[in-house]
């Protein structure tokens, strides 16, 4: 948008009008809610009761006097943590697998990807099963392999947030995967065959050519599953409802169950700024480290 | 300072227009109107509820019988298959000015609601045109379930007791007689022990009993059932941290991981109790009645219902009990008024009723044999049926912050289940986070 108005392209009434119909649904749909959201979360407010303005108190409560913020916070991260790296690298190595001459291979594509279109309340409820420590699949094959005491998962405090990250990672890998794919599919081909000339192997060639030429979809990827990554919410909401305890609680379950749950509009509404401040934050971080090695 | 908060609430109710709308409109009662006035205008009003399919279906007929009457009043049938998301539906429409102009709550939440001053104050209504024989009946509890400081802020429309569904074949094959009033919390575990096969191999594995795995439904029960419960007589101070309340937990407790005759919170959070008791791999399940109508139908089950074991001081069971409120921005409330005495009356209490789905709410046509779980429909002991709701039957406690009391006893007692923290750190824990609630 910047960039077009910048230039005194002749396109450009053109692609306003083609830009209008999206900006308006953002303005409405999500432009005004989240000033709404602003206001709202210096008041306090039931939705059935006109909301009384109190301040910062919902900030102040949030940090100095919520004990389950701060785990939900620390909840968050840990998810975060533990999903966009692991489900990037594993991304790139099936990506770069998947980039070769193989028989099937839109069949098998079709398949890394399928997670990712399909829904995720009915793919929560699939793993659920999975995850079964009786009958699941998985504690079946550990148990067949020789350990006798399988953990609990999701009905275990320990388990369950790491639970919710390998379905995640499951989920992502596909979406990760195509971009991947494009990205390696922009690397000249005559770069390889220099470096095979020049004698590299393939590792050398891995590391010398495709991870610096991949640098700006990785960045890319990054950005977009950290993002993701911290309004993790429907594998926590239909898988363990938070639980057990609090321990699978995050921001967006946190802010849903404050304001959908307990009606505490104004409060849920102080939880989502802060998370948008967070996201700005590791956005900018990244923005400036992207820059600086010159992915962008 | 003040001209900044001045202007931020003025920005906030321009922007937050619904919730004017939702308090605009406010139709007095007055008496001495109404019944004699039959000029009225042909509306139309929403009845919001929810349910499973079978529960849609009944009211839906309810519904279509009110319709056929032609009192000038045609209801529009607004039907959410799941309760989380009734209250949220509830809440939201009320907000944005759109809430139908008939809901139907559960007792404590007609409590909660109208704490927060939006339910339409019944009372005189109720004094106008809803007196002596048509209101007599009603069951006294249940009305006294939906008032708020004295008043009357809903007309209940269906309740149900709780029971022990036992599946007979597994009774049968373990030698042991069918629960009866006699069976105490001792009882439940002697013959417990017999019923249920803690095999390795899984098909053939069975439980005695079982909970659901989130702390939901059936705590406050074995509470009671040890003399414990949520709130003191005055609602000033919790009690879960009393040797009685304590008590019925670790009961619960003590059947899953001492005595091993419950499933764990690990089984049951994928396989739900009523789905092991349907399989045939549970011998007793304890439910609220709409049950029985669900298991009337089930094939290759052979089962019957008795009373809840009795505890340290009684077997109380919660009661399931629903009614129906107007809010304060219906436009139509005289209508809804019209409706919601029709439900509440004979007739719509007979349609409920012959269902089966739940009890009704009032008495003669609760010992009406031919109207409610005739024998011939039902293959259960009715008697068991009518005492555990009346005699045996218990209103959940009502506060106006319920929910989040609630949210904060279930997320705690989770934990305890699933055997990650000690009875005494949890209740410490609901002490903590949920005295200041009771505000």
């Amino acid at each position: 948008m910047v960039v077009l108005l910048k230039g005194s392209n002749k396109d450009l009434p053109v692609a306003v009008w083609f830009i209008l119909p999206s900006f308006i649904g953002f303005a409405i749909f999500t432009g005004i809610p989240i000033l709404v959201a602003l206001v709202l979360s210096f008041y306090d407010w039931n939705l059935l009761n006109t909301p009384k303005f109190v301040g910062f108190e919902n900030y102040d409560t949030l940090f100095r006097s919520d004990p389950i913020f701060m785990k939900v916070l620390w909840n968050t991260l840990y998810f975060v943590l533990g999903s966009v790296p692991l489900s990037i690298i594993i991304a790139l190595f099936i990506a770069v697998l998947l980039n070769q001459k193989l028989k099937a291979i839109a069949f098998l594509r079709a398949g890394y990807f399928l997670p990712v279109i399909s829904s995720i309340v009915a793919a929560s409820l699939v793993w659920k099963w999975i995850f079964n420590p009786d009958f699941g699949i998985i504690n079946d094959f550990l148990r067949m392999i020789g350990i006798s005491n399988p953990p609990k998962w999701i009905t275990s405090t320990a388990w369950a947030m790491p639970s919710i990250i390998i379905v995640a990672i499951w989920k992502n890998l596909g979406y990760n995967m195509v971009i991947f794919l494009a990205g390696l599919q922009d690397i000249p081909k005559d770069l390889y065959e220099a470096g095979e000339i020049d004698g590299a192997n393939k590792r050398q060639l891995f590391w010398h050519i495709t991870l610096p030429l991949l640098r700006p979809t990785t960045f890319f990827i990054t950005i977009i599953s950290i993002i993701g990554s911290f309004q993790v919410f429907g594998q926590a909401l239909v898988m363990t409802e938070g639980g057990p305890g609090i321990s699978t609680n995050t921001i967006v379950f946190y802010i849903y169950q404050n304001a959908f749950v307990f009606f505490k509009m104004g409060y849920a509404s102080a939880s989502a700024w802060v998370l948008f401040f967070i996201v700005l934050f590791f956005t900018a971080i990244q923005s400036k480290i992207g820059k600086r090695r010159g992915a962008l | 300072m003040k001209s900044l908060n001045r202007f931020a609430s003025v920005f906030s109710s321009v922007i937050l227009l619904s919730t004017l709308i939702a308090c605009s409109s406010s139709e007095e009662p007055s008496a001495g109107t109404g019944n004699s006035d039959k000029q009225k205008k042909a509306v139309t009003i929403q009845y919001t509820f929810w349910g499973d399919a079978a529960t849609k279906a009944t009211h839906e007929r309810l519904v279509d019988n009110f319709n056929k009457k032609n009192t000038g009043v045609t209801v529009k049938a607004i039907h959410v298959p799941a309760f989380d998301q009734y209250l949220q539906k509830v809440q939201t429409t009320m907000a944005s000015g759109t809430a139908p102009d008939v809901i139907n709550f559960v007792h404590n939440d007609v409590y909660a609601f109208a704490s927060r001053d939006v339910l339409v104050d019944l009372t005189e209504w109720i004094k106008r045109d809803w007196d002596g024989a048509k209101l007599g009946e009603n069951l006294g509890d249940l009305m006294e379930g939906m008032k708020y400081e004295g008043k009357q802020y809903a007309l209940p429309r269906n309740a149900g007791g709780w029971y022990t569904y036992y599946n007979k074949t597994l009774f049968d094959k373990a030698g042991v007689k069918y629960p009866d009033e006699s069976w105490t919390w001792e009882t439940l575990v002697a013959e417990g022990k017999k019923l249920s096969n803690n095999s390795a191999n899984v098909n053939e594995r069975t439980w005695a009993i079982a909970f659901d795995a989130k702390a939901t439904a059936q705590h406050i029960n074995y509470m009671w059932q040890a003399g414990g419960d949520y709130f003191n007589e005055d609602k000033s101070a919790l009690l879960f941290d009393s040797p009685k309340t304590k008590q019925g937990l670790q009961f619960m407790y003590d059947l899953m991981y001492k005595d091993k005759i419950a499933p764990d919170p690990s089984i049951t959070s994928i396989q739900k109790p009523v789905d092991l008791f349907s399989s045939g791999q549970l011998a007793m399940y304890q439910d609220s009645m709409g049950n029985i109508v669900r298991f009337t139908g089930a094939k290759d089950l052979n089962w019957g219902i008795a009373y809840l074991p009795k505890g340290p001081e009684n077997r109380f069971g919660r009661i399931g009990a629903t009614g129906l409120a107007i809010p304060e921005g219906s436009k139509n409330k005289e209508a809804a008024w019209e409706f919601i005495k029709y439900v509440n009356g004979n007739e719509g209490q007979e349609i409920l009723a012959k269902d089966g789905f739940s009890a009704p709410v009032r008495e003669q046509l609760l010992q009406d044999e031919s109207k409610f779980l005739p024998a011939d429909k039902f293959p259960i002991d009715r008697n068991v049926a009518i005492k555990g709701y009346q005699e045996y039957g218990k209103l959940l406690p009502s506060h106006k912050n319920w929910t989040q009391i609630e949210a904060v006893a279930k997320k705690y007692l989770d934990l305890y289940f699933i055997n990650s923290m000690s009875l005494d750190e949890a209740t410490k824990k609901i002490m903590d986070e949920a005295t200041p609630l009771l505000k």
